[in-house]
């Protein structure tokens, strides 16, 4: 990794500053803007930056400041999103050309309203690859986002650009989305921490569709009591749905088909890191049929989706997302129903698993951030598209359902490797609990930001 | 000759080329071979979904909660 800089303040330490009046909102968000401006599209992770809109919601932050008023809890904090959230006013691109000519947004996503309500400031986009068809943020249209540890690899993706805003210091938390590991990709090959919550738990009015049944909001962040907090704002007080178990947490590593493909530079960290937490193992029966079942519905409701983009000008996709969505709208509805069928099935079962642990945890990614000029990894002895394979990980817990927490491990390592830690439905609480004892016991830590060489 | 039941047949380039006409889609042909690779692997992630052989009326096709 390149050299490092000191830990950027969090999210909740600038909201303290700004309410006390230590620092003004218009100053953090300037200083985010101008840091992003200088480091470019291509290392920022910003595909917009939303100037006239942030300092003078910033400036109205500081008012409330001055007439002894409370902003709220991420008073003054700058943060952006993933260009698949509606900003009212601008075009949503989904990262695709496709939608150069669309509608301007009439309102802001719902997410946004809700950071903003609690004193947050969006100062901008943020790159992913077309329409979220991808695991590397390499987008024909609106360019390839770089990895910040090493600009020659890519960030991961398909949400790439909100994780190298947060990796890189230029905001201390981004939204983004999780179709099949979207966010928890790049966390993983960025060093950052990810929230892919459980289907259905945070709000996504307002946000840009790809596959419905699997599509979340989730968060990107440096600190995790940000990623809490963030997560709190946007559930709006709704009650969890159960209390999380008190005493030891029960960890379990899950083996077979998360633990094949396996690159060298993860598999040595991670053994280190699963004796620490006792060598207990668990298999997560029919996980390639998970991700089977995955891939057949993300390419039957993608295609379903763009199907009138695709019969008005195929060409205008890139050639890979528009291959495999072509091939997606070829696909017969029994094998789709199957699909959903199997989905149901297996969440049924997996109540039972965590039975027998609290918490499971898998790699993020196979290894190391892939190279931009030959973005390709190893699976089952061949080498093969890191932007259709990255989430070989990821995706069977997205047709879970559940909820998934991507934390990077602690060491000296080349370049970030993230594990990702998954409980039952519902049960994000557990998951922050274990990902804070993991911190404290020195197993996890999110890397600072690398400087610019 | 019938195919084995249950076993699909692969696509090819012409039978890709027919069959997005049908579905109203005008690509053009430089499309075909990017398609084809992309409904070969989609055939393959079908094929191990039937392989498990899930009875239609254990589970919904239409819950969408976790």
């Amino acid at each position: 990794m390149t050299t490092a800089h000191t830990a950027p303040l969090t999210a909740i330490a600038m909201a303290a500053k700004v309410r006390s009046g230590q620092v003004t909102a218009v100053s953090l968000c300037q200083a985010a803007l101008d840091r992003a401006e200088a480091l470019g599209g291509e290392h920022s992770g910003f595909t917009r930056l939303l100037r006239r809109r942030a300092l003078p919601r910033a400036a109205a932050v500081d008012k409330l400041v001055e007439a002894g008023l409370d902003p709220g809890p991420l008073a003054g904090v700058p943060f952006g999103v993933a260009d698949l959230f509606d900003v009212a006013g601008e075009i949503t691109t989904a990262g695709s050309r496709t939608r150069l000519s669309a509608s301007f947004a009439s309102r802001d996503a719902r997410a946004i309203v809700l950071l903003e309500a609690a004193g947050a400031v969006l100062i901008g986009t943020q790159n992913m690859d077309e329409f979220g068809y991808g695991f590397v943020t390499m987008n024909a249209h609106y360019g390839t986002t770089r990895n910040p540890h090493d600009p020659s690899r890519v960030a991961g993706g398909a949400a790439g650009g909100s994780a190298v805003a947060v990796a890189t210091g230029t905001v201390p938390i981004s939204l983004a989305f999780d179709t099949n590991g979207s966010l928890r990709v790049p966390a993983g090959l960025t060093g950052v921490i990810g929230l892919k919550p459980t289907y259905g738990d945070l709000p996504r009015e307002g946000v840009y569709p790809f596959v419905e049944s699997l599509d979340v909001v989730g968060a990107l962040g440096r600190d995790l009591e940000d990623v809490a907090l963030v997560r709190t704002v946007l559930r709006e007080g709704a009650p969890e749905r159960s209390d999380p178990p008190r005493g030891e947490i029960a960890f379990g590593r899950l083996m077979s088909w998360f633990d094949d493909n396996i690159s060298e530079e993860m598999r040595g960290p991670l053994d280190a890191f699963w004796n620490r937490l006792g060598r207990i193992s668990f298999e997560l029966p029919h996980s390639e049929i998970a991700r089977a079942a995955a891939s057949v519905i993300i390419a039957a409701e993608g295609a379903s989706l763009h199907r009138p983009a695709l019969e008005a000008d195929p060409m205008q996709f890139e050639p890979p997302v528009r291959d495999r969505m072509l091939a997606g709208l070829l696909l017969p509805a029994d094998d789709y129903l199957a699909a959903q069928r199997f989905r149901s099935w297996i969440q049924a079962r997996l109540r039972r698993q965590f039975e027998l642990a609290d918490v499971l945890f898998t790699p993020a990614a196979p290894g190391f951030a892939p190279t931009i000029a030959d973005p390709v990894m190893m699976f089952e002895g061949k080498s093969i598209p890191a932007r259709s394979h990255l989430g070989i990980y990821t995706q069977p817990i997205s047709l879970m359902g559940l909820p998934a927490l991507v934390l990077p491990l602690a060491g000296d390592f080349a370049m970030p490797l993230g594990i990702q830690l998954i409980s039952a439905a519902g049960n994000e609480p557990l998951l922050f609990r274990a990902a804070r004892q993991l911190i404290d016991k020195g197993l996890c830590a999110v890397p600072p930001p690398p400087a610019r060489t | 000759m019938a195919q084995e039941s249950g076993k699909a047949a692969h696509p090819t380039e012409d039978s890709i080329a027919a069959r997005m006409a049908e579905a109203g889609i005008a690509a053009p042909a430089d499309c075909t071979p990017g398609v084809l690779s992309n409904l070969i692997v989609l055939q393959d992630h079908v094929a191990t979904l039937r392989a498990f052989a899930l009875d239609p009326r254990s589970a919904s096709a239409m819950r969408f909660e976790a």
